[in-house]
């Protein structure tokens, strides 16, 4: 596999969640739209390990992982659906 | 060849689910995109990755399904307004971010290409590069790494609870 595919898979979904956060309104799709921006660059680590034979990086991208998926849960629950009972 | 083929199906997997998640926001789609990014990292000899991809992002979007209710799963995002029409996204704030988006692609993938496309680095042909055990042991040489790691997982604990309601 060429090292540079997942370099350009990688960049797309880093741009696509950077479109996200900027062009979308609400905060429960800025969220979704961070949690893309954050695999994405997961992803680039990914392909950086595999070039540079260096399995180090593997551990930083298993923290950047579990870190978009921290994330995520703590800004859903955050975001949860507003009581409208008393509003 | 047949590699190939595949990532191309697993990309293509990933990047429609990350524009659905741009666009609709549904709750399964950092599910869709774990599930996929698992096969690319498969493709990448990195399967202790693929691992933590499906743990991490696939377990968040479950999470997240929950947290959005049965009723409103796949549902397209509400807007903070409540019963308040959404607001328009104007045609010159649409082309900054396209302009900003753009450069970002040219400068992006212009930097890639000149690193490592012409320098053709591969592993050699056998290599156990990459498999479960190398993560491990990145991970035990990094205790740095793992107190973080604790760390956010101790935070994500601690701030998901149930949904506070306003009274």
């Amino acid at each position: 596999m060429p090292i540079t595919h997942v370099y350009y898979l990688a960049s797309g979904l880093w741009l696509l969640g950077l479109a996200g956060v900027l062009l979308r309104p609400d905060g429960w799709a800025r969220t979704l739209a961070l949690v893309v921006m954050l695999v994405g660059a997961a992803t680039v680590l990914v392909g950086a390990a595999r070039a540079w034979a260096a399995a180090d990086i593997h551990g930083l991208a298993a923290l950047l992982l579990a870190l978009a998926g921290a994330y995520a849960v703590v800004l859903a629950t955050l975001q949860a659906a507003p009581d409208r009972e008393g509003s | 060849m047949m590699t190939v083929a595949l990532f191309a199906a697993f990309a293509a997997v990933a990047l429609a689910a990350g524009a659905a998640a741009v666009w609709r926001a549904p709750t399964w789609a950092p599910v869709v995109l774990a599930l996929a990014l698992a096969g690319v990292m498969l493709l990448y000899e990195a399967t202790g990755l693929a691992l933590v991809t499906i743990a991490a992002v696939g377990a968040a979007g479950l999470v997240m399904t929950v947290a959005r209710g049965p009723a409103r799963a796949g549902a397209p995002a509400d807007h903070a307004g409540g019963d308040a029409p959404p607001a328009r996204l104007g045609a010159r704030r649409i082309a900054a971010v396209a302009g900003a988006v753009a450069g970002l692609v040219f400068v992006l993938v212009g930097t890639w290409a000149r690193q490592f496309l012409w320098t053709g680095r591969e592993l050699a042909p056998g290599s156990g590069f990459g498999e479960l055990p190398g993560l491990g042991a990145a991970l035990a040489g990094a205790p740095a790494l793992l107190g973080v790691g604790l760390v956010i997982v101790v935070a994500a604990a601690a701030c998901a609870g149930p949904p506070r309601h306003r009274i």
